[in-house]
């Protein structure tokens, strides 16, 4: 009945749309080789500043590429990092430098903290140092504190251990990040 | 004034132009990179009124309303009760909502072309006069029927944003309250 019902949905889906692989919704068993894309929004308050941005991330183990868009589409940033370091450009200006959070902060006045969040993201801790970690019931991670950030997770994709995040908010020091994925890519 | 279907898409986006003064449709949106990869996809409906006034309602995959009242920008990002607002030349340049809504003098801020013949349509290339906007061309698709169908913007860092417009309707009457924005009690509120 159960199985029947679901072909049908299918069958009705494919009228109107193309079928769509069905997306895995849980983090890679290996985070340090994974690689990933999102969707999702960003919203940033850094010392009274605020800006809200959608964004798309890919990731790869050695490499990233996040695009910040205006509401309207139009491309207002694209970071790129890889092992020689990070470059970020805009319409007419080009920065680079060794460090993204270095690079961030010059360019759009707050910083990311790209080599954190690549682990954080998929609710993980970043390997090399010292992370304090809450889960509730479930398994599942509240909050995390590691690098100086206090990472809180307020929605994830379903109740599993490994369910990817889709929600969550990052502090330190006078900058608050939140993050909202829309969509996952895991590969 | 029917234009005839062989009409040139310059044509058609003069006529467009000079015949609507107000205009909704159904809009679906994707960015996609250099080689036509699809990065992001959203959807919704959109309508404005000549000059400078629109209302653009993404629902999917998240919910986004985005008002010129004439004067300012609003958006307002319903999951994150956030609401940006921006004086409206500032915040749009050249962007779709602002060449569908703006005054009729798009040939002041715009160099307009023909462009080939593609997919059974009639395409334009519009290219930014000024230097510094965030697009580096914008093409436009009219159907059989004259109706605006694809605009595509080539911005200048190599993605692209292809709108698809669906049931367009020219000129209906449409609420000033459309085009009004106050921000929801409890949003946060951002910008001037």
């Amino acid at each position: 009945m159960r199985l029947a019902s679901a072909v049908f949905a299918l069958a009705l889906a494919g009228c109107a749309t193309r079928l769509q692989a069905p997306q895995p919704q849980v983090r890679p068993a290996q985070a340090g080789q994974a690689a990933f894309a999102l969707n999702g929004r960003i919203a940033v308050k850094h010392d009274g500043e605020r800006t809200t941005s959608n964004m798309r991330w890919t990731h790869y183990p050695t490499e990233d590429e996040i695009l910040l868009f205006a509401p309207l589409g139009q491309t207002v940033a694209r970071i790129r990092r890889d092992a020689v370091g990070v470059v970020l450009d805009t319409a007419d200006k080009h920065y680079s430098a060794q460090d993204t959070e270095e690079l961030t902060q010059r360019a759009l006045g707050w910083h990311l903290p790209l080599d954190g969040l690549q682990y954080w993201v998929l609710a993980l801790p970043a390997p090399g140092s010292k992370a304090s970690i809450e889960r509730d019931a479930n398994g599942q991670v509240n909050a995390m504190r590691q690098d100086g950030w206090e990472i809180r997770y307020t929605r994830y994709t379903a109740q599993q251990p490994d369910s990817l995040p889709l929600r969550m908010n990052l502090q330190r020091e006078g900058t608050e990040l939140q993050l909202l994925v829309d969509e996952w890519e895991i590969r | 004034m029917p234009l005839a279907a062989h009409a040139a898409a310059t044509d058609k986006l003069r006529n467009f132009i000079a015949s609507t003064r107000s205009g909704q449709a159904n809009f679906s949106q994707e960015v996609q990179d250099k080689s036509g990869k699809r990065l992001q996809q959203a959807s919704g409906t959109m309508q404005f009124v000549r000059p400078g006034k629109f209302r653009w309602v993404y629902q999917k995959p998240y919910e986004q309303l985005i008002v010129g009242d004439g004067e300012k920008f609003w958006l307002h990002d319903v999951e994150l009760n956030q609401v940006t607002v921006k004086k409206l030349d500032a915040a749009l340049g050249s962007s779709p909502a602002a060449l569908l809504s703006g005054n009729n003098e798009i040939e002041r801020g715009f160099a307009l072309e023909d462009d080939c013949e593609r997919d059974g349509m009639e395409w334009l290339r519009a290219t930014p006069r000024a230097l510094d906007t965030s697009f580096e061309k914008i093409l436009m698709a009219f159907d059989a029927r004259s109706e605006l169908v694809v605009m595509e913007l080539h911005d200048a860092l190599g993605q692209k944003t292809v709108l698809h417009f669906s049931g367009m309707q020219r000129n209906p009457r449409l609420s000033p309250e459309l085009f009004r924005f106050i921000p929801p009690k409890g949003a946060d509120v951002l910008g001037e």
